[in-house]
């Protein structure tokens, strides 16, 4: 069950940055930038929990995990703040 | 700080961000009308409550995937909104959902 | 009687048929032309030198008006012709309403066509932010 939880966190997280950057590639629209780099961070940071946790559980990968979900939490911030005149 | 106080000082900043990221979405939709805002203000308000509870409370790991429960959903709510983005773009002239 | 922010003249569904249907001011003189001229089709070049606009901007403005139902293209040998036809007797009430507001009072309704424009601006961003996630068609306008 818990596998199974991480494995869709990763999956959809992938989905959604798939949509996004997609949607950056076609329109190159400025807020679609940020957020596309955001997603591809949490997709990135999603997959760090099905390995830190299902694949290597004895390493304990927390602070790179929520590093990386945070920095992709600035590069939205900023990208909103920005593209809200 | 040890590692874990710094686990925590990260996830409370996500949580935060999260709760600004969200309400810049709900300031979209003010302006546009269109409900994919929603689903994204929706979705960051999830991913807040995520990084909340995994910094507030304590999990053992036969049950700490509860927690991200939560942050499915919200990677979940993101997909169905653009679905219906497609759906409504489909059958509209050109007026917002 | 009317609510605070309402101004005299111009109801709310016509704001909204403004906001919606017009874009620009050859869109709303082309429009209140062929209303006038309602019997007849017209051209584009007629548009353009009764409004002493340039053609491509009157063929732009029928164009966009028979896209938003509220006029349509008449085949016929050369040149393609418009006529006045709005899409539904709702329609044509809100068209009505509008020209009389044009009559009375056009300041208001060049007001309300300026902060629309500048609304379409300020949105612009957002609306190709939520667009792109359509998948598929491949749209050509902002």
């Amino acid at each position: 069950m818990a596998e199974f939880v991480y494995v869709l966190c990763a999956l959809t997280s992938m989905a959604c940055a798939v949509l996004l950057v997609n949607g950056y590639r076609r329109t190159k629209a400025g807020l679609l930038f940020w957020s596309a780099l955001c997603f591809a961070g949490f997709a990135v940071n999603n997959v760090l929990l099905f390995v830190d946790l299902v694949l290597v559980p004895s390493v304990d990968l927390g602070l790179l995990r929520s590093g990386v979900a945070l920095a992709a939490m600035m590069v939205l911030l900023y990208g909103l703040v920005r593209e809200s005149r | 700080m040890n590692a874990n106080e710094l686990h925590l000082v990260l996830r409370g900043a996500l949580a935060l961000a999260s709760w600004v990221a969200g309400l810049f979405f709900l300031r979209f939709w003010r302006l546009t009308h269109d409900r994919l805002f929603i689903f994204f203000c929706a979705a960051f308000w999830l991913l807040a409550v995520n990084w909340l509870s995994l910094a507030a409370n304590h999990w053992v790991p036969e049950t700490r995937h509860q927690a991200f429960l939560v942050r499915l959903l919200a990677f979940v709510l993101i997909i169905i909104g653009v679905i219906d983005k497609n759906r409504r773009s489909k059958t509209d002239s050109g007026a917002n959902g | 009687m009317l609510p605070m922010d309402e101004s005299p003249d111009v109801s709310a569904e016509v704001k909204s048929f403004l906001r919606g249907r017009i874009t620009s001011y050859e869109q709303l003189q082309t429009l209140l032309l062929l209303r006038q001229r309602r019997a007849e089709s017209l051209s584009a070049r007629f548009v353009a030198e009764t409004l002493h606009v340039s053609e491509s901007a009157a063929a732009e403005a029928l164009e966009h008006l028979s896209s938003v139902t509220l006029a349509e293209v008449q085949l016929g040998s050369g040149t393609p012709s418009f006529k006045y036809v709005p899409g539904s007797v709702h329609l044509g009430e809100l068209v009505d309403q509008l020209a009389d507001a044009w009559e009375h009072n056009q300041l208001v309704v060049m007001n309300l066509m300026s902060s629309n424009a500048l609304e379409r601006v300020r949105t612009g961003a957002l609306r190709r932010f939520a667009d792109a996630f359509i998948i598929g068609k491949k749209k050509t306008d902002g």
